[in-house]
């Protein structure tokens, strides 16, 4: 009796992990790389913090040192507006800067590129919504 | 030259008794290092003519400093770490999970969260208990799978939803009015009552993941024993007694915070919160935070120490010490007051006056003599020689740098805003809450808070109010004020308070300039001033190490000490590998990035007197850094 209760034990153990257990029932695919993307990094005082998006079967992935593979909900490439971008870094004084951010859209050649202060408003709000929608909570 | 390079062979596999030498995972900068002193090497035998013996058996003496410096990272990031070290000293995890590619930082805040929950408010826990079960059962079952992070994804996404949701509902619950009114009858003074209970939600959630982590109490103790090293140094420096009464007034003020995302405190940034690897000293509050992402990964006692010694140390820095005699006069005291007042804080004859005396236009800048001009001269040296500082250089600056102080309100519409006592809204006329309300205003232009902090470098809307209010002129034989002027007199009234505003910035600016002179962070690229900011906090930290050092008796365990003090300067970006340090280090020289390259920094911390603790020769390479400067 006492093994047949120990049984169901297990057997009810072995059932609820593998009910749980995140890996049943996937096809391992591995990661994608991307060949082109979009990069976005913060240079900080102790490192340096990257993300890169690229478009993957029609979702918007990104790429960063915290998660290497993030599904974004929508679009993050549409949070940045080059223009307004470019023209708020002509009227800023960024040597009086803490944290410095480089963004590149490495699909397009040359590469559209913009640097900048973390600090200025329309930079700021850009980073803020792209970890948003990248996974950086 | 010879006894470098045989103490380079026979040390550096002792301070963390493995293989830190795999040459196929050696970072660049490394390399470049042991060819140099090869180098030295070569060139010393040359000159001797004689033949070069290298068994280190033969050698006694100290290593070179630099080899300790270096070995560190090459352990950190040699191909069997990668990213993970574990020391008598603590561990250190930067690296990322061999099995699904999450970093570290992030697994620990997923970790943080889950441990939370016995502190967690009962409402959002009843809501995210579930998420929680789902994120541990995916942490167990870690693989590399694009299945594997989708749910992980989804299941942050679905955690951070749910925090924002129950936090918007605690918003909404402290705003009853609500619910009764449209959303566009809201006050301000409630949005901000609002704004209040969100951040108060989100310092609780922060408070309930770390205020009791060990990770967290680690930066509590670090900081306890930086700061009292940093103020026996102090009273080491040879200084004048007032500047060092100054300096060590404010080391005993300053105060460590969790990394709270509120603009009333500490203001970090959110990422600070959970994966960051950062750490920030915020002048307006004499406060300074660890990011998570930092303590959860270094957990390590000396790393922290060499973190938060470096903090503190910008409590004094040139510009903030400086930025706090600014504060303390006249013109700092009356901007203060300015920005945190309602309605115009000064009666028009008090205005007049001020603006006669305290506000008038600086007539003569000159360069200020101020404490750090020899250390600072040698932390930052500048590349060419800078230009005069004085009034013919720094005026047009100052102008420029107000002017786009104003465009920002102009663009807003922020002075019109103010001066209308009516506002239109489709077609219901009502009372505008902005109407010469300059704190209000203001609020419009950082987030919605109403004056979350002390501000004394501008106070533009209040300045306009104020300079508006004390304005006359004459119309129809008769004296009125703005309010009862009309047409083009009105007209001008409005724009000279604008003027005024502006002129009143300019000579902020002025103010500060005039104090903080060849120190100025805000004129490096006019080549008036060289920023040395970063490099005087690194320089405070070595100064304060040797009395972390001495605590230990053994010379090994020092050693290892300093190199683990040091690791988060290493590089571990990948592609820094393809650059070329030595050109990288004279690149950065044009870069008006404030922290200097990470070898440099690392290098910096051999001062004399450190080398002298772990028994180590200044070496050239050392030389590189900015260790033996002094004030």
């Amino acid at each position: 009796m006492q093994l047949l209760i120990q049984f169901f034990k297990v057997f009810i153990f072995v059932g609820i992990v593998t009910f749980h257990n995140p890996q049943v029932g996937f096809a391992a695919t591995q990661i994608p790389i991307p060949k082109s993307y979009v990069l976005v990094q913060i240079h900080g005082k102790y490192a340096i913090q990257t993300t890169k998006i690229f478009n993957y079967k029609k979702k918007w992935i990104c790429q960063t040192e915290d998660l290497p593979y993030f599904e974004a909900k929508k679009n993050p490439l549409e949070e940045i507006h080059w223009t307004d971008l470019k023209s708020e870094i002509k009227n800023q004084h960024s040597e009086n800067c803490r944290d410095h951010v480089l963004l590149q859209d490495r699909r397009t050649k040359p590469f559209k590129m913009v640097t900048g202060c973390l600090s200025s408003a329309e930079i700021k709000k850009t980073i803020e919504e792209i970890n948003k929608l990248c996974g950086r909570f | 030259m010879i006894k470098a390079l045989n103490s380079l062979w026979r040390w550096a596999p002792l301070l963390f008794c493995s293989t830190a030498f795999t040459t196929e995972v050696i970072p660049t900068e490394s390399i470049s290092n042991i060819q140099n002193a090869l180098e030295e090497v070569k060139t010393a035998c040359n000159a001797k003519k004689a033949s070069c013996n290298t068994a280190s058996s033969e050698v006694s003496g100290n290593p070179p400093c630099s080899i300790i410096a270096d070995s560190g990272c090459m352990k950190l990031w040699n191909s069997s770490n990668d990213g993970f070290l574990e020391s008598s000293f603590g561990l250190i995890q930067v690296g990322k999970s061999k099995k699904s590619g999450l970093s570290t930082a992030q697994r620990l805040d997923i970790e943080a969260w889950i441990n939370s929950q016995p502190n967690l408010p009962k409402d959002l826990l009843e809501k995210i208990k579930p998420i929680l079960q789902r994120l541990k059962l995916l942490l167990a079952y870690e693989t590399n799978t694009m299945e594997w992070h989708q749910q992980m994804g989804t299941m942050l996404q679905l955690l951070k939803q749910t925090v924002d949701t129950v936090g918007g509902e605690r918003a909404k619950a402290a705003l009853p009015e609500l619910n009764q009114t449209e959303d566009a009858s809201i006050s301000i003074e409630q949005r901000n009552k609002s704004l209040e209970t969100l951040l108060d939600f989100q310092n609780q959630l922060i408070r309930a993941k770390y205020e009791n982590h060990p990770n967290w109490k680690r930066v509590e103790t670090a900081f306890k024993q930086a700061k009292n090293d940093l103020i026996a140094t102090c009273q080491e420096l040879s200084i004048p007694n007032s500047i060092k009464k100054k300096f060590l007034a404010k080391l005993k003020s300053i105060k460590l915070s969790l990394p709270f995302p509120d603009p009333r405190n500490i203001s970090a940034p959110s990422t600070c919160t959970s994966t960051e690897q950062n750490a920030f000293y915020f002048p307006n509050a004499n406060l300074f935070t660890v990011c998570a992402g930092m303590f959860n990964t270094f957990q390590s006692e000396p790393n922290l120490y060499s973190v938060i010694a470096h903090e503190l140390s910008h409590a004094i820095d040139p510009e903030v010490f400086i930025q706090d005699d600014y504060k303390q006069s006249p013109i700092g005291q009356v901007i203060e007051k300015l920005s945190s007042s309602k309605k115009p804080p000064f009666s028009c004859d008090e205005w007049q006056q001020l603006r006669d005396g305290t506000l008038a236009p600086i007539k003569e800048i000159i360069e200020p003599l101020n404490p750090y001009t020899k250390l600072t001269d040698c932390l930052a040296p500048p590349l060419e020689p800078l230009r005069p500082f004085n009034s013919k250089n720094i005026n047009p600056i100052s102008k420029r740098y107000a002017a786009t102080a104003i465009n920002q309100y102009a663009n807003a519409n922020i002075f019109s805003l103010l001066v209308q006592a009516k506002t239109t809204n489709i077609d219901k006329v009502s009372d505008n809450e902005f109407y010469m309300r300059p704190d209000r205003a203001q609020a419009l232009m950082t987030g919605g808070l109403i004056n979350p902090q002390k501000n004394y470098l501008s106070a533009i809307p209040a300045t306009f109010t104020q300079s508006l209010t004390c304005q006359q002129a004459e119309q129809d034989g008769k004296k009125v004020d703005f309010e009862h002027a009309t047409g083009k007199i009105r007209q001008d009234m409005f724009e000279k308070a604008i003027f005024e505003s502006r002129e009143i910035q300019q000579i902020v600016y002025e103010s500060i300039f005039s104090r903080c002179g060849k120190e100025c962070a805000g004129l490096v690229g006019e080549d008036l001033s060289r920023n040395a900011q970063e490099n005087f906090a690194d320089w405070m930290a070595s100064q304060a190490l040797p009395h972390y050092l001495k605590r230990e008796k053994s010379l090994e365990k020092r050693r290892e000490l300093l190199s683990i003090a040091t690791l988060s300067h290493c590089n571990e970006n990948p592609n820094a590998k393809m650059i070329d340090t030595d050109l990288n280090e004279i690149e950065k020289k044009f870069s008006f990035d404030r922290h200097p390259d990470n070898r440099i920094r690392r290098l910096s911390f051999f001062t004399p007197e450190v080398a002298k603790t772990v028994g180590c020769e200044i070496d050239n390479e050392i030389k590189r850094g900015f260790g033996e400067c002094s004030f």
